[in-house]
């Protein structure tokens, strides 16, 4: 059975895929494509990010009896992500290149350092904490991502 | 996982190093065209500092600070105390350094600005390996980084080390006075247990997340930084092998060094050619340059030493400039152009000022692309000098002056953007309660 930092790191990959695949249609000025590929990068995003607020991190806090932890400042850079994404959504709508591929840069940056700090430091750490309720807890996540 | 550092206290040793570069830049435009006449001179000596202390360890003393939460989840008490006391004196004992390099070069002996610098550097670099160190050391669990991380440092120290032994010749006799493998020392751990190996650390951890590749593979992770290690602990201890095979010994040190770079850059250039991402992405030009020359110079090492090619001063001066400006320069540069706009934006946004100006706003591609023309022709122009000082020395210091304070006003403009959106975020942030 998978574990937490396997499963959300492989989610993470994901993403990545298909944030990719949004910038390659926006340098080749693809608007269409591009923002309906967007759209299915925005779902899955808007899906992990609620998976590891409503049942991951709360657990991870039960657990470790703090919410001031590494748990908010994972919820805070997920704010920021939020914002981004309106903003590449009013970019599109707009179909300014230079604006748009300035935060797909800046928001690419924000995931990548995001990632790698939960995927080296949270996700093992949540892995350790929850113990054997870490697969129930991970397949929860995988049913709510999915 | 924790918090970053705040940025004061990381950004004026990013702001501080191209400073250093065009004092180099202005050394070699305003010099006698001598620095290049032998690769053994107190005057080369403080061109070398310039670039390795003044740019390479300037940025990376910063960058380190500012990694090691996201890296290793390690946070260091107290940042802006513990940056103002390695960042001053370092800067301050810098500089007195280099001004002992040139006076002796013209002549002067002027003993005690070696020994203030000396004082200064090693307290700085001192409590910067120390303090580090007893955070990684905190760290129950092994893994690859924390323990490349322990020993890049412990590689700083080492180097500063033999640095205070060959000062204290200087004091005796002359900087030379000991054998020369005590200078072979002094480089080995500076360049390739600090400087190439930090640059191993680093990239192993910001080439999959700046550019999206793979990750590296854990044999490179693992053993890579351990190995040039290891050989630096058998070269530091060679006077116990036998006479007759220390020559031998010595050659299969560099060799060790040039395989373990070969690879490591071939390898980066083949990743980065794979890169999925379509974005145009110009920091990409300098790592594509620093990979190449790093690869151009394993493989100038091995060749030279199974037949020489060249006179040994060419060869090492040579070997230098491509390691030290066409490899590392070029890579830290690149470095700074993603850590720098990033922050600017991230601290701000962090704050709730989401108008903050993107990564691209700040700073455009343009601008990069112009420093990074002007950057290589100014090291074309340095290559070149090597052989014809008289003509294209001043030409190359020109470039580098040029080229230095493109890279400080791109700089510049982002750490303004990122003063101006947290002030602006911190004022809403007081008037909502």
């Amino acid at each position: 059975m998978e574990n937490i930092a396997q499963l959300m790191s492989e989610e993470h990959k994901r993403c990545d895929d298909l944030f990719t695949e949004v910038e390659s249609d926006v340098v080749d000025k693809n608007w269409e494509e591009g923002s309906s590929k967007y759209k299915r990068f925005m779902t899955s995003m808007v899906a992990h990010l609620a998976s590891e607020e409503e049942i991951l991190f709360p657990e991870f806090e039960k657990k470790t009896g703090s919410s001031h932890g590494p748990t908010s400042v994972m919820k805070m850079e997920h704010e920021q992500m939020r914002e981004l994404m309106t903003q590449i959504q009013t970019a599109f709508a707009e179909k300014t290149y230079d604006k748009l591929a300035g935060i797909l840069e800046t928001l690419m940056m924000l995931l990548q350092q995001h990632n790698m700090k939960e995927e080296h430091m949270l996700y093992p750490m949540a892995d350790e904490v929850l113990g054997e309720n870490g697969p129930e807890i991970a397949e929860r996540l995988k049913s709510s991502i999915k | 996982m924790h918090q970053a550092p705040p940025f004061r206290a990381v950004y004026r040793f990013f702001l501080t190093a191209p400073v250093f570069i065009a004092t180099a830049g202005i050394y070699l435009a305003f010099g006698n065209n001598s620095v290049f006449d032998t690769h053994i001179s107190s005057q080369l000596a403080g061109f070398v500092h310039l670039v390795t202390l003044g740019f390479l360890t300037m940025v990376m003393l910063g960058a380190l600070m500012q990694m090691m939460p996201v890296m290793v989840g390690a946070i260091i008490p107290r940042p802006i105390l513990f940056s103002s006391l390695v960042y001053y004196p370092f800067t301050i004992g810098l500089l007195l350094l280099v001004a002992g390099f040139i006076t002796n070069a013209y002549g002067v002996e002027l003993l005690w600005l070696l020994l203030t610098s000396f004082v200064l550097l090693f307290f700085s670099i001192g409590l910067y390996v120390i303090t580090i160190l007893s955070r990684l050391l905190g760290f129950k669990v092994k893994s690859p980084v924390l323990t490349n991380l322990k020993l890049v440092v412990l590689s700083l120290g080492a180097a500063a080390s033999v640095g205070l032994i060959l000062v204290y010749g200087k004091i005796t006799g002359n900087f030379f006075a000991f054998e020369p493998g005590m200078l072979s020392l002094h480089l080995y751990w500076a360049l390739a247990g600090w400087v190439f190996s930090l640059i191993n650390v680093v990239s192993f951890q910001i080439v999959p997340m700046f550019y999206v590749t793979p990750e590296y593979p854990l044999y490179m992770k693992k053993y890579s930084v351990p190995l040039i290690f290891t050989t630096g602990i058998l070269f530091t201890f060679s006077w116990v092998i036998p006479e007759t095979y220390v020559t031998l010994y010595k050659t299969l040190v560099g060799v060790v060094w040039a395989v373990v770079a070969l690879y490591f850059s071939t390898f980066t250039l083949i990743r980065l050619s794979k890169r999925k991402r379509k974005l145009p992405d110009y920091t990409l030009l300098f790592w594509k340059l620093s990979m190449t020359m790093l690869a151009l110079v394993s493989l100038f090492w091995i060749i030279d030493t199974i037949h020489p090619l060249i006179a040994r001063e060419k060869f090492f001066l040579i070997s230098g400039i491509l390691f030290l400006v066409g490899f590392a320069v070029s890579l830290v540069n690149a470095m700074m152009y993603k850590i720098i706009p990033f922050l600017s934006w991230f601290h701000p946004a962090g704050k709730g000022a989401m108008d903050t100006p993107n990564m691209k706003e700040m700073l455009p591609d343009k601008k990069i692309k112009i420093q990074f023309m002007v950057f290589f022709a100014a090291l074309v122009f340095l290559l070149l000098s090597i052989f014809y000082p008289a003509w294209f020395l001043k030409i190359s210091g020109s470039l580098f002056i040029i080229s230095s304070v493109l890279l400080w006003l791109n700089l510049v403009a982002c750490v303004k953007v990122y003063k101006k959106y947290y002030k602006k975020a911190e004022n809403q942030n007081s008037q909502n309660g």
